[in-house]
């Protein structure tokens, strides 16, 4: 199968990623989305706090507040009460809280995380439409993959092993390639840098070793 | 932008159809063509990442750094857990996007790749809970 060169991969990742950026303003990263979408309780809890911060900052403030002066005790009463009272656009919260597309559409029941994970392979799936060669259903992933590590059970126990090890690899470096190596070294970001490298030597590693076994 | 609306669907839709294209059409989905870049026989798909970084780069400047937050928090789970992810990649062919592409293109025994991904994303928290004690940092990545 022909793929597409260099240039034309290296354009159509970056397009995705400063969509994402754009259209969400927070980076694409697929593992956590897919540990989002496992952990379904935690993520509504997370979603809900972000959403309220988003849309009513001045409560945020107000909450902020009486949580310090129940930990430290109501040291500066006056300046705080100034705060409180000095809060113009107080009255238009109401309005202000419920968001542009939820007022005229709704929520959506499912996480839209996996709305992102699910297209990834309806993506896919639409490529193949497109180009001529056809959709080989197959059990094997290739004859590469079956010259180096082989077919049957050993493979499939390979793979999901494997698999294991992506998941909690990506857990615990807390990104995977799109996280860190798109999103997170497009930013400069030091810590994504990092991880990118480590997961780049981990894979040459275990690479050169397939060959040599 | 809030986290379930109808928008965010469309939006995160688009952006995940775009996605899987790309990566089915650039080889990113290919065990061989992945091999071939972590063994230096064929630089295509690595020039293809390193040449997206660099634009990503370049944009994120141009538009004066927007988009700085949230971002990854170096802890002791870094390193070790990209050396392990990287292993696993080059075993699988796949990171957690692919998996769907490879699946999607027709090779059954990405099942296999796909259920240990779930299994060991659902399991890490107790793994870390239990073991490790590395704070998330809460960057959501």
């Amino acid at each position: 199968m022909d793929f597409w060169p260099w240039w034309m991969g290296a354009c159509g990742l970056a397009s995705v990623t400063i969509a994402h950026f754009l259209l969400t303003g927070r980076p694409l990263g697929v593992s956590g989305s897919v540990a989002r979408v496992l952990d379904v309780r935690r993520s509504r809890r997370a979603d809900a706090l972000s959403d309220a911060i988003a849309s009513d900052p001045a409560a945020l403030e107000a909450q902020l507040l009486a949580a310090t002066q129940e930990a430290f005790g109501d040291v500066d009463s006056g300046a705080t009460t100034t705060a409180a009272s000095d809060d113009p656009q107080g009255t238009s919260t109401a309005a202000r809280a419920t968001p542009f597309g939820q007022r005229f559409f709704g929520n959506v029941r499912w996480s839209a995380r996996l709305t992102l994970l699910l297209s990834i392979g309806i993506g896919a799936l639409l490529s193949r439409l497109v180009h001529p060669s056809p959709i080989e259903v197959q059990l094997s992933l290739g004859p590469s993959f079956t010259s180096l590590v082989g077919d049957g059970t050993i493979a499939w126990a390979v793979l999901l092993v494997g698999g294991v090890m992506v998941g909690v690899g990506t857990q615990m470096a807390a990104g995977c390639s799109s996280g860190h190596g798109l999103s997170g070294c497009g930013r400069l970001v030091p810590a994504s840098l990092i991880g990118t490298a480590a997961f780049f030597s981990g894979a040459v590693m275990v690479s050169f070793l397939l060959e040599r076994l | 932008m809030p986290s379930n609306t109808v928008i965010q669907h469309l939006a995160l839709g688009a952006i995940g159809l775009a996605f899987g294209f790309v990566l089915s059409r650039a080889g990113f989905a290919d065990f061989g063509e992945i091999h071939l870049m972590f063994t230096f026989a064929d630089l295509r798909l690595l020039l293809a990442f390193a040449g997206a970084v660099v634009i990503i780069a370049a944009v994120y400047l141009a538009l004066g750094r927007r988009w700085q937050e949230p971002r990854a928090v170096f802890t002791r789970g870094t390193i070790p857990g990209g050396l392990l992810f990287g292993a696993g990649w080059a075993l699988t062919g796949a990171c957690p996007s692919v998996v769907l592409v490879q699946l999607a293109n027709g090779h059954l025994m990405a099942l296999a790749t796909l259920l240990g991904i779930l299994l060991g994303t659902a399991i890490y928290p107790a793994i870390n809970e239990k073991y490790l004690h590395i704070s998330s940092g809460g960057c959501g990545l």
